[in-house]
């Protein structure tokens, strides 16, 4: 494609993803360097598969770029040791309080959000898709299944798995803790 | 911590509201990119860009991630285990039809004139081995006192052409390319990708595992191992570290880094290699980009000449040439190298050194003449003596094919870093010339099939009748390298 019909292309791409990037990143990051960070990503991952956005499966390819980005801006900020870096998390801590009997001051409750976000950056494709259709953006399994070509039966499998996933890993963190 | 407790906790941060401060973010980084996207068609600029961002503090170790797509190698069906061995790699790479290298290419040895780094080359090189096409990124320096020049060419193969893209002075040039180059170039190309990607393949042992990382939902081991290089000697100037999947074998990642003098490691290439993926329409499209000057059309294609690249001199006294065409690695470590040498100035008939030589016999008194070989970039001391085996003509040159036979034995690094060749002058006054020139490790010959095809298709193809000379055989050539080895003076 010539350099300038691809800009034109971009640039309709990215008018047309710009308020699910923005609201999806910013759900999976909740934190400003995070966001920009994968925003950032996206932008790349979109200008270099423009072609395929342009095209009839764009809708999946848009989710797998969100996702990659979130989790490449994840990867980043997690340290060497596998941990993330404590003074780097700025995240609302209102959220920290569903937290039951596990954490109790203000910092950990921020941290444990994190945890949550992190972990959902490190989701396999398919089930972090389906977290972030049926959660973040609340869609019905209806929608879930058509946006990933499976059952309802398939999509709630795939929320399922996800939860658990996400479960198994949160858990062992507070043992850690 | 229960499933209701993370269902809750995401429903919460599905209803949170965005910070107007984000939006704002989002347009500045969206306004960004579009305007570095406006600014160059070069993609490493827009690394640049995203490097300097104001808005943007990347950690250390992002600044090397800026492409991570997890893309796997389909590991063959042959390797029954599907636990891997650090060895299996080379082997993943050589059963691929398709591969399909991504990521970047950096400066490190080298800096711009402020002592800013110099911007990263995208890489995207695609190799269709089961239908010989493949499109090349190279990229090159040209350092001088007055700065750096990044130069960028890009090579697509097809079928009999070769489209040769000049990124830096943008023109094209189409090059018609025979059935010997064609399997050669693939064969070649094949090569590189292996060797870009895994350095040096054959120390591959030395590797050890220092961690573990997860990739979007898989966990990777991570192999770290470091390398002699070929200039300072007894010392790790490479270190490779890839991403491999302890289940599968697959490989996510690769980075190349080199210890540069006075700075220490630093990253040269950060590629994702991929196996036997679809090839996206107009890979291999052969088309002059709009705005590139067309040196010629696909019908006024030039005849690719076979050979490396070669060196000269020239003073008021001689203009001379010293040209390494092809070279090939016996199974015994000899090599045979296919060279041409001439002085244009001279009145000496061109034919004239080759008169009266004889199969294993001394080498031809060419104005420069390749005496010996020794492995490039190591201090141990093996010496290759070279013997001549045959000439052949073509459009007026003619081309010395020797055998170099080593004193010891030859060493794993010439299959990644090649010959450097002695040489003398057979001239009066000596020319005030220094040549460094490096003949590559070439096709490994181990068998006579190999022989016919390789060898003397170079020979035939390198000759005005097509033709190799007569009496050249696989067996004949190994025996005289033994006999060579057996003699006192060796």
């Amino acid at each position: 494609m010539e350099y300038s019909k691809r800009i034109q292309v971009f640039e309709k791409v990215r008018a047309r993803y710009s308020v699910f990037l923005l609201s999806v990143l910013w759900k999976l990051t909740g934190d400003k360097e995070l966001f920009t960070e994968a925003m950032q990503y996206a932008l790349l991952g979109i200008w270099q598969h423009v072609e395929k956005l342009n095209s009839k499966k764009a809708g999946a390819y848009i989710y797998r770029i969100a996702l990659t980005a979130n989790s490449r801006a994840w990867r980043n900020r997690i340290g060497r040791d596998g941990e993330l870096a404590k003074s780097r998390t700025n995240v609302d801590t209102d959220h920290g309080l569903l937290i039951v009997g596990q954490i109790h001051d203000k910092e950990n409750k921020s941290e444990w959000v994190a945890m949550v976000r992190q972990a959902i950056a490190r989701l396999p494709f398919k089930q972090g898709r389906a977290v972030v259709m049926r959660y973040l953006e609340q869609q019905d399994y209806k929608t879930v299944a058509e946006k990933l070509c499976c059952t309802e039966a398939g999509a709630r499998s795939h929320v399922s798995k996800a939860i658990a996933t996400l479960k198994s890993r949160l858990t062992a963190f507070i043992q850690q803790e | 911590m229960n499933d209701k407790n993370i269902e809750e906790i995401l429903k919460k941060v599905a209803a949170e509201d965005i910070p107007a401060d984000v939006h704002k973010i989002a347009q500045q980084v969206s306004a960004d990119f579009s305007k570095t996207l406006m600014q160059t068609r070069k993609q490493h600029i827009l690394w640049e860009h995203i490097m300097r961002s104001p808005i943007t503090k990347l950690a250390a170790a992002a600044a090397v991630i800026i492409i991570t797509i997890v893309l796997s190698i389909v590991v063959s069906d042959k390797l029954a285990n599907p636990a891997y061995a650090i060895t299996d790699l080379p082997r993943l790479f050589e059963e691929a039809k398709v591969i399909h290298v991504e990521g970047w290419q950096y400066f490190p040895n080298h800096r711009m004139p402020d002592g800013r780094k110099i911007p990263p080359v995208e890489i995207d090189n695609w190799i269709d081995l089961e239908n010989g096409q493949s499109r090349m990124t190279g990229a090159g320096l040209s350092v001088d006192k007055n700065g750096v020049r990044i130069m960028i060419a890009e090579t697509i193969s097809s079928g009999q052409y070769k489209l040769s893209l000049n990124h830096t002075d943008k023109n094209a040039t189409f090059f018609k390319i025979s059935d010997y180059q064609r399997m050669l170039t693939a064969n070649r190309t094949s090569r590189l990708i292996r060797g870009q990607v895994l350095g040096v393949i054959e120390q591959l042992e030395n590797f050890k595992k220092v961690g573990q990382e997860e990739i979007d939902g898989v966990k990777y081991d991570i192999w770290l191992g470091e390398f002699l290089g070929p200039v300072r000697k007894h010392e790790y100037t490479h270190r490779l570290k890839i991403w491999v999947c302890p289940d599968t074998g697959e490989l996510a990642r690769t980075q190349i880094w080199r210890n540069v003098e006075g700075s220490g490691w630093e990253l040269e290439a950060d590629y994702e290699t991929s196996y036997n993926v679809e090839i996206p329409n107009g890979v291999f499209e052969m088309t002059v980009p709009q705005g590139y000057v067309a040196v010629n059309t696909k019908e006024q294609a030039i005849p690719m000449e076979l050979g490396g690249g070669g060196v000269g001199y020239s003073d008021d006294k001689y203009s001379l040439s010293l040209r390494p065409e092809i070279s090939f690695t016996m199974r015994d470590g000899s090599v045979l190298l296919g060279w041409s040498s001439a002085d244009s100035k001279s009145k000496t008939p061109p034919e004239e050194p080759f008169l009266g030589l004889e199969f294993g016999g001394p080498l031809p008194k060419l104005p420069v003449e390749i005496c010996g070989l020794r492995p490039a970039g190591i201090s141990i001391s093996v010496t290759y003596t070279g013997y001549h085996l045959a000439y052949t003509q073509k459009a007026g040159k003619f081309i010395e094919w020797s055998i170099f036979v080593p004193d010891g034995t030859p060493l794993a690094s010439v299959e990644q870093f090649g010959y450097d060749a002695i040489y003398r002058f057979n001239l009066e006054p000596k020319p005030k010339w220094t040549i460094g020139l490096t003949a590559e490790y070439g096709l490994l010959i181990e068998t006579a099939e190999d022989f016919d095809k390789w060898v003397l298709g170079a020979m035939a193809e390198l000759s005005d009748e097509g033709k190799a000379p007569t009496g050249l055989t696989y067996e004949r050539v190994l025996r005289l390298a033994e006999e060579v080895r057996k003699s006192p003076t060796q």
